[in-house]
């Protein structure tokens, strides 16, 4: 058998094909039974109700009541039906994803058995405009305008490269790009507009399964929240999450909450003392004359940190000031004990904060709501074309590429006619112009046996060809008469030297 | 067929219940909802009937007539509310059986067929994560790729709306689209079952040199055409066309049926006078024209055959099988990847996919020669890498008896050389 990997192979290695649209099924089958809980439980009442009217008022006045509760009530069905329609549609479109999946795999297994190179390549080559699809559903921007096709379709319809692309291919049941777009797009709010409501809102939709997995992201995307508060110098709304959220959280996020709220005095420091902002300048010229000290420059470390942090000069507040100002002269600080401990810890925790504070924190944010994210479909955190491109690369890696291309004889260029093409172009897709230098960090494949060419002979020019396609090409060359080529010869088509048949001598490389 | 395509098979039909109409139990749910709702329209119907009665009823009339006509509106009365009652509460539970058996179906697909899938855990194999430095080569080559086979799919064939249509949605840069567009444009029309561009390229002098597959896509483009022929022209039209107008030149093609077809076409036009399935047979035709044209203007114009990004891919799927093996094995072992740059295993790529590169691995020294250790040639013309030959003859200072037969060589007299793949353009493999 060869390698061709078997049916069960590819069905495992695709399950989310199967198991996304069966999370969806499961999300859409739980909003379908509260409706019917709800909508049942009101519908059990009135028509209860009805019925009692019915049985005890047998009057005009009461028969009229009971045909007003009843059209009322038969509403209430109407309405609830439109809910199941709503239900049903969904289901379908869900369902026709996994018949649509199982198609599609099924003409894997048939290709495969079939032994036709031609079908399985067609195949492969669906399955990777597939996974391209995933990629450009993953990384290319999602607008919300409407497509322009003529035909309409659904108007808001989400743009997007991959959505385009795979619409086009006709195969828009075999990817569940609307799961992917949803992670593009709290992903690029993060991202690009450090908007932290896409995420927020998806983070309350998930509560239970986030906190069933033990996932700390609403806690990060409070902080996240708390530090992009205080960036804009928004106090009040740090202050209400830090007391709302962060807090509620310290027995798990210790250091961070702690670390929040070093931040924050640095923060209140700065609000309180806008009006220091002479003094801090006249003590900035002071210091420039002053020898340095070490705790001088402990200081003006922290200040620059400050600056980094805050966009703003730090503010002097009194005690620092002049405690900064004899520090020159007496070499040792009085300040009072609790800008000692606030000293301390923050000198100790400044490259903290430094990360906690910069656009990493948007990084790491992001990065631990697509791990949540894709745990929660069973989606591989990477992208799969990327991971078999890592994996491919690998594997057709010979020793010889990223070499220098081999120079062939310039004369042979005149073969490749209709094209601009040169003679005897290395096709190696690992050389390629777009796969070469992302290849030379890869490993190597690993080969226990030779792979060559059938007949090989050499030539005395010590290069070694297959003789049928060496006698081929001088009769090419003879044909087109680009050189003169007699009957018993060839050309060396890299030295460029024409040799007699005589010469070939048959190798024997294993 | 497969086990477990068999079961996902199954599991998915197990999502449709009952016999003429193939439902899900929520389609089910709102079949019987509408049901209930159309009975409650009748008995709404009733009701207003015996409102309307009931007014008309004579209440002074004690009549045992007049009393009888009460006594059978309070009856009828009766009867409405049991049946209201009766098919609401036959209504509610067969939405809640519907609705507890769809969780069910549900819950059984998961246990019975999905946890048979589950197995895999694809990051486990990124072993070497392409860096986001490399992001716009990547989607360079995919650029590539989608110009290469996807051009063809546009709602637009004109070469400006083209280039604008590729750089706005998919970034391409007009230069991959130059390589493609010829190509793009023929496929274009040959998916709409249009030859005649085709056939033209097929024709002209210069794509006109008689190899094999040039003969043979001018041979299915030629039927392809007289299938178009059959959807407007009369039969004798037809036929006359296919005598006087078929390539000789196929059925000195040895080795391919060329003559059955023809004969088939001309036999099914005259007994029956029309062809059946004939949309059908156009496009499995048209497909078959695509992609010997494809191979064949490729092979001219030096394009490769797949996109590099295709065939990198179509490697990776097929090595992920060892990749996930030796994940599973080095787990076990509680062994981490080895930090060498070469894979610890072999691939055994698709036999389709040719050798890029000529790898010869050493057989005294096992190794794959590289360029600072070539092979070499002994005397006898056995090959071995430069160093085993050094590892043999101590160093150049001893003859080398080659390793696979009885021959003495000597190193200075074993010759550097090298394996090159030729490819002749315009000849394939
Ligand atoms: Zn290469
Ligand atoms: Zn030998």
């Amino acid at each position: 058998m060869d390698s061709t990997p078997s049916i069960d192979f590819m069905l495992h290695l695709n399950e989310q094909a199967f198991t996304i649209p069966h999370a969806l099924l499961a999300e859409a089958q739980r909003l379908h039974e509260k409706s019917v809980e709800s909508d049942t439980k009101q519908l059990r009442a009135a028509f209860l109700a009805l019925n009692s009217l019915m049985q005890n008022d047998q009057s005009i006045v009461g028969k009229e009541s009971a045909l007003a509760s009843l059209d009322a009530v038969m509403q209430d069905v109407q309405a609830f039906e439109k809910k199941l329609k709503g239900s049903v549609a969904r289901e379908g479109e869900l369902l026709r994803r996994i018949g649509k999946r199982i198609e599609f795999y099924g003409k894997y297994e048939a290709a495969r058995e079939s032994g036709k190179t031609r079908s399985l390549t067609e195949w492969y080559l669906n399955y990777t405009n597939l996974l391209v699809a995933d990629y450009l559903a993953r990384n290319s921007k999602v607008s919300t305008l409407p497509e322009n096709n003529a035909d309409g379709g659904v108007a808001l319809d989400p743009v997007n490269a991959g959505v385009v692309f795979l619409k086009q291919q006709e195969m828009q049941d075999l990817l569940d790009y609307d799961v992917l777009l949803a992670a593009n797009k709290i992903s690029r709010g993060l991202i690009d507009d450090n908007d932290l409501e896409p995420l927020e809102s998806w983070i309350a939709k998930n509560k239970s399964a986030l906190e069933k997995e033990g996932s700390s992201l609403e806690f990060y995307a409070s902080f996240q929240r708390y530090v992009q508060a205080l960036l804009n110098g928004n106090m009040t709304l740090a202050i209400t999450v830090l007391q709302t959220t962060l807090f509620s959280h310290i027995s798990t996020h210790f250091d961070e909450v702690t670390a929040a709220c070093g931040m924050l005095v640095y923060a209140e420091k700065c609000v309180s003392s806008q009006d220091n902002a002479e003094e801090t300048q006249n003590h900035t010229n002071d210091e420039l004359s002053t020898p340095v000290d070490p705790t001088v420059l402990q200081q003006r470390q922290r200040e620059n940190a400050f600056e980094y942090f805050f966009h703003r000069r730090m503010p002097i507040g009194p005690q620092y000031a002049s405690s900064v100002r004899t520090a020159s002269k007496q070499q040792h600080i009085h300040p009072t004990a609790r800008d000692t401990a606030l000293l301390v810890s923050n000198t100790k925790n400044l490259e903290r904060y430094k990360e906690l504070l910069s656009s990493k924190g948007w990084e790491n944010l992001n990065n631990m709501f697509l791990k949540s994210y894709y745990s929660m479909y069973r989606i591989a955190k990477n992208e799969p074309l990327l991971i078999y491109i890592s994996l491919g690369v690998s594997a057709l890696k010979t020793r010889s590429c990223l070499h220098q291309a081999i120079e062939w004889d310039p004369r042979l260029d005149a073969l490749c006619k209709n094209s601009r093409s040169k003679f005897g172009e290395n096709k190696c897709p690992v050389c390629s112009e777009h796969f070469r230098r992302l290849a030379e960090t890869l490993p190597f494949a690993h080969h226990t046996e030779s792979k060559l060419f059938d007949n090989p002979v050499m030539l005395p020019s010590g290069n070694i060809y297959d003789s049928r396609r060496l006698k081929l090409l001088a009769n090419v060359i003879r044909e087109t008469g680009i050189m003169p080529l007699s009957e018993h010869e060839v050309l060396d088509p890299i030295d460029g030297d024409i040799y007699k048949l005589d010469d070939f001598v048959t190798m024997y490389p294993t | 067929m497969s086990s477990l395509l068999q079961e996902l098979h199954s599991g998915y039909d197990s999502f449709f219940v009952g016999g003429e109409v193939r439902e899900t139990h929520t389609s089910a749910c709102l079949r019987e909802t509408g049901e209930f709702r159309m009975q409650l329209k009748k008995l709404k119907a009733h009701l207003k009937k015996n409102i309307q009665e009931s007014k008309q009823l004579d209440v002074k009339d004690t009549s045992p007539e007049g009393k009888a006509a009460a006594k059978k509106l309070q009856k009828r009365y009766a009867l409405i509310q049991d049946k209201i009652h009766k098919s609401s509460t036959t209504w509610d539970h067969a939405v809640k059986k519907h609705t507890k058996l769809s969780h069910q179906n549900l819950n059984k697909f998961n246990k019975s067929t999905l946890n048979k899938i589950r197995k895999y855990d694809m990051d486990s194999i990124y072993n070497h994560p392409i860096s986001v430095e490399y992001k716009n080569d990547v989607e360079d080559a995919i650029g590539q790729h989608i110009a290469r086979y996807h051009i063809r799919n546009l709602p637009m064939t004109s070469k400006p709306e083209v280039e604008q249509y590729m750089k706005q949605v998919f970034n391409i840069h007009a230069s991959f689209l130059d390589q493609f567009a010829e190509l793009g444009y023929i496929l274009h029309e040959l998916k709409d079952g249009k030859y005649e561009s085709c056939w033209k390229w097929a024709t002209e002098t210069e794509n006109n040199n008689n190899s094999r597959c040039i003969i043979l896509l001018r041979y299915h483009l030629f039927i392809l055409s007289c299938l178009e022929r059959a959807k407007a022209e009369p039969v004798a039209a037809v036929c006359e066309y296919i005598i006087n107008h078929f390539p000789k030149e196929s059925f000195f093609q040895k080795g391919i049926n060329f003559g059955s077809e023809i004969a088939h076409l001309l036999a099914e036009l005259t007994t029956t006078g029309g062809i059946a399935n004939l949309e059908k047979l156009i496009v499995v035709k048209a497909g078959e024209c695509s992609l010997l044209f494809t191979q064949e203007f490729c092979l001219r114009n030096g394009l490769p055959m797949g996109s590099p990004l295709f065939q990198i891919v179509l490697s990776g799927v097929y090595s992920s099988q060892y990749f996930l093996k030796y994940a599973q094995i080095k787990s076990s072992a509680h062994v981490g990847w080895t930090t060498s740059n070469e894979l610890p295993f072999d691939v055994e790529l698709p036999k389709f996919l040719p050798n890029f590169h000529p790898v010869f691995i050493c057989p005294v020294l096992k190794e794959e020669t590289t360029d600072d250790n070539p092979p070499y040639a002994l005397l006898c013309h056995h090959i071995i890498s430069k160093n085993a030959l050094t590892k043999l003859s101590n160093g150049g200072t001893t003859s080398i008896k080659c390793p696979y037969c009885p021959v003495v060589s000597f190193s200075g007299r074993s010759q550097s050389v090298r394996f090159v793949n030729l490819d002749i353009p315009g000849v394939s493999k």
